[in-house]
């Protein structure tokens, strides 16, 4: 049998699997000599498989109206229970950190007084939000999920490549990876203890619970949905259903006297937590938007009276601006008061006279970011990039030098990739999911690992050609696979009597006339012309609503 | 349980039924018909062609039956015909699916991707409507099976009921007319699926009245329409019940449509079959009339969206006045 393996190149990067030719790390031989009985049709033979099994139930993403399974590479990607010992503690570490740093930016601003950080730095920020300041009733709670993208640089050591603290999305494809692979390359395991990610939904529903406002016993929790066209919905949908809480849509909430509700076949029933997957622009007309159709008039009022907790808090968004990101180290220091366990990679701060000459003179080496981008949107890496860009880039750096940053170019540790017939390397990033109710947090054993499936392509995105990968961590000897939860007892929901109008219910609903009468139509549907007037719901929005769901995520770009 | 989702539990039984009956039609007349004989002139290809909004189009009026079957079993774009039925189902499945069970979903998504593919390969539209009607059961099945039985079950249950009602009572009004080398009543049966049990209950001949009594009355076959309105009563009842035991809304009554349909499902109930045929046409229309106010009373009484939020500063261009 032709070996998969064969002419497999080493380059600049810190390979996962090897650590030299044909040296292969002790994580990796139970998958290599698993890979060592297959031929490459087996295993395309078995990607097949599973890429029909996403298809046909629907883990998908939408690619330009096109719906396609979320390409995973079979081959896992693996860590140690020494190496995840750093992200297990680094992770919470920074979620502390930028906690304390939010609370104090929307609180008294210490920081700034202390010199620390300018003030202008997060005042100038878009996603610095003056309508919740002052707002302390989540104080602790504010970042309940977070997803600090990881790379491993050069020799291997984990780096933070980013903070995504509003909201972070992909964790779906972790769980959904995990039962795919252990379908498929059973045998891939060998006797390695990995730890299990099941636990993930019942931790984020004890989370949700325990940051419920403080007069609330058994709060209700909901998770918030852009609609259908949002393309990561199924991971809205899979939460919910893992939790076991309701999915709505903007147009099921009701806000009234700063309590809300949500709309239901008996009456309106009161809403204490909401797990928010979209943006705060989107999430209150009443404080942002005017034009958004996605959230619920009120919620920031409802929110502000102690009577909601929205996860993740809105104005998070300033603890992922890049720019802030340079003074993580700094801002772990000032708070905690503890050395940084996760390194950032080296970056540039443009506002700096002397980073900026550098980088300009630099510019062909670096990496351009802009603060504020996702998705890989905007990103400029030098080594690949043709004059004409980068004269374009350095213009744009001059005009708003607040608006980038410049990064040295990592290369990204590679992990062997099925390409072709042949196994290759591919650069892959990590983004390790963490979930803190307040008083702890606890980072899933797991993590989405992304693959940029384009030789040497260094920026991994899902319209860019990116794959993922089974993340497997390994346990040590003494520890759990999995710890059980503990979880409050959910006694049954009740609802407070709405507010009284008059009955407008036509009691029978008897309609006169004689003869047939033309079939009904669902109001939701959006196919077609219709035999009387097209129904058309009262808060569809059509397009636009469309376009609205579509731009509501953290996306997932490394670079 | 979420107005939203109850909605569309509704629609996803209707449309699930709309096209199972929908491809069990023409497939039953398609064969009876000779080719070419049957057109826009036949009833039953009239009634469906009406009921999809198409009479007056230019299209459809007096268009061969090639076209005609495009029309009414692969245009994707209508959420009346075969496929179009599937694709509404399926939309109404993913906005709901926290509330389905994976198996339910799965099949109607798989069935989805099929749709394309299957119109495509050329097997003709009987291979395709043999196709539909058993993803039809198949999603059917695992509806009962899989699910639990909860107040969304019975949502998609009275969808199911009043939709499979509204067909048959379509098809019973429309079916006294030529149907070449069978006769008119043996399709009528067929085409509701139920010729091997009424060969059992009434023997191989058949006429008029026992077709028709068979088609309404019959207690014991599951798509005659007292049976379809004692299902959709009983799921009311249960929706009742389930609403009562929290505090209700009280711009809502919840028990309207048990009202219309039990009213209906008992007249219907304490008749027969030589009362029929004496005011067949009255009975039906009153039959058709019941299944649509009960879907209004429904649509009033569960699915009712709050009243819209309005500003006073903004002008209907959503910008400050």
């Amino acid at each position: 049998m032709a070996d998969l393996f064969q002419d497999y190149p080493f380059g600049r990067a810190w390979d996962e699997m090897f650590s030299g030719p044909g040296v292969i790390r002790p994580a990796y031989e139970s998958v290599h000599a698993a890979l060592q009985t297959l031929s490459a049709a087996d295993l395309k033979a078995r990607a097949d498989i599973m890429g029909r099994t996403f298809l046909d139930q629907g883990i998908t993403f939408a690619l330009g109206g096109v719906e396609r399974p979320f390409p995973l590479d079979l081959i896992p990607r693996i860590v140690t229970a020494q190496e995840w010992k750093v992200v297990q503690t680094g992770v919470p570490q920074r979620v502390r950190a930028l906690e304390a740093f939010l609370a104090d930016c929307y609180g008294p601003g210490r920081i700034f007084q202390d010199g620390v950080v300018p003030r202008r730095l997060v005042t100038t920020s878009p996603h610095f939000h003056r309508q919740v300041a002052g707002m302390d009733g989540q104080d602790g709670a504010r970042i309940v999920i977070s997803g600090v993208d990881l790379i491993r640089d050069e020799h291997g050591a984990f780096r933070v490549l980013e903070d995504n603290v509003r909201v972070p999305s992909g964790v779906s494809y972790v769980l959904e990876n995990r039962q795919a692979v252990s379908q498929v390359l059973s045998e891939a395991g060998g006797d390695q203890q990995i730890r299990s990610v099941a636990e993930y939904p019942g931790r984020l529903l004890a989370a949700l619970r325990a940051v419920a406002p403080a007069n609330i016993s058994d709060p209700t929790v909901v998770v918030l949905t852009p609609g259908v066209y949002n393309s990561a919905y199924f991971e809205h949908t899979l939460l919910a259903r893992e939790m076991g809480v309701e999915l709505v849509e903007g147009r099921d909430l009701i806000c009234r006297n700063n309590r809300v509700f949500v709309r239901t076949t008996a009456g309106e029933m009161p809403v204490h937590v909401i797990y928010r997957r979209l943006d705060d622009e989107f999430l209150d007309p009443m404080q942002f938007r005017l034009d958004s159709m996605l959230g619920s008039p009120g919620l920031i009022n409802a929110a502000r009276a102690n009577n909601l907790t929205i996860a993740n808090a809105v104005g998070n968004g300033i603890a992922d601006d890049k720019l802030v990101y340079t003074y993580v180290p700094d801002i772990i220091r000032y708070y905690l008061n503890e050395e940084p366990i996760l390194l950032n990679v080296d970056t540039y701060r443009m506002e700096d006279r002397e980073h900026l000459e550098y980088a300009l003179e630099h510019l062909a080496e670096l990496v351009i970011k802009p603060v504020d981008g996702s998705g890989g949107k905007g990103i400029v890496i030098g080594s690949q990039a043709d004059a004409s860009t980068l004269s374009r880039a350095r213009q744009a750096i001059l005009e708003n030098p607040r608006g980038w940053i410049a990064q040295r170019e990592i290369a990204l540790s590679t992990v062997p990739t099925l390409i072709g017939d042949k196994m290759r390397p591919r650069h892959v990033d990590l983004r390790p999911f963490a979930v803190n109710d307040g008083n702890s947090v606890w980072v899933l054993p797991g993590g989405l690992t992304r693959v940029a499936l384009p030789e040497g392509e260094l920026v991994v995105n899902s319209s860019q050609g990116g794959g993922s990968k089974d993340t497997w961590v390994l346990a040590a000897p003494d520890e759990p696979i999995s710890a059980p939860i503990e979880l409050q007892a959910q006694a049954p929901g009740q609802a407070i009597l709405p507010t009284t109008e008059e009955d407008d219910v036509d009691p029978d609903g008897q309609e006169q006339g004689q003869g047939f009468i033309p079939w009904q139509e669902s109001p939701a549907q959006s196919t077609g012309a219709f035999f009387f007037d097209p129904p058309v719901s009262p808060d569809d929005g059509g397009e636009g609503l469309r376009h609205q769901q579509g731009q509501q995520q953290q996306e997932h770009a490394t670079c | 349980m979420l107005s939203r989702i109850a909605e569309s539990l509704y629609w996803l039984g209707r449309h699930v039924e709309r096209a199972d009956c929908t491809a069990r039609i023409l497939d039953t007349y398609l064969h009876l018909l000779p080719t070419g004989s049957w057109a826009t002139d036949h009833q039953v290809i009239r009634s469906l062609v009406d009921s999809m909004g198409l009479s007056g189009d230019d299209e459809v009026e007096g268009a061969d039956s090639g076209k005609l079957i495009r029309t009414l079993v692969f245009d994707t774009e209508r959420a009346s015909s075969v496929s179009g039925a599937l694709i509404a189902a399926r939309d109404n499945a993913r906005g709901v699916r926290d509330a389905l069970p994976l198996d339910v979903w799965e099949c109607l998504n798989v069935t989805w991707h099929g749709l394309r593919s299957r119109a495509a390969t050329g097997g003709g539209p009987h291979t395709y409507l043999r196709w539909v009607s058993e993803r039809c059961a198949i999603a059917a099945g695992l509806t009962d099976q899989v699910m639990s039985h909860d107040e969304g079950w019975h949502f998609l249950a009275v969808g199911r009921a009043l939709e499979r009602a509204d067909m048959t009572i379509r098809l019973i009004a429309a079916a006294d007319s030529q149907t070449g080398s069978v006769p008119p009543w043996r399709a009528l049966v067929s085409a509701c699926g139920g010729w091997e049990p009424y060969v059992r209950e009434h023997g191989g001949s058949i006429g008029q009245r026992t077709a028709i009594e068979f088609a309404l009355l019959d207690r014991k076959f599951p798509r005659s329409v007292l049976r379809c309105l004692t299902a959709a009563e009983a799921s009311l009842a249960e929706l009742e019940a389930a609403g009562s035991m929290q505090q209700r809304d009280p711009r809502r009554d919840p028990s309207s449509a048990r009202r219309i349909v039990g009213r209906t499902r008992t007249g219907l109930d304490y008749r027969t079959g030589t009362e029929l045929s004496s005011d067949l046409p009255n009975l039906l229309s009153n039959l058709q009339r019941t299944v649509a106010s009960a879907h209004v009373a429904v649509s009033n009484s569960f699915f009712r969206r709050g009243d819209e939020v309005t500003w006073a500063n903004i002008g209907s261009e959503g910008v400050l006045a």
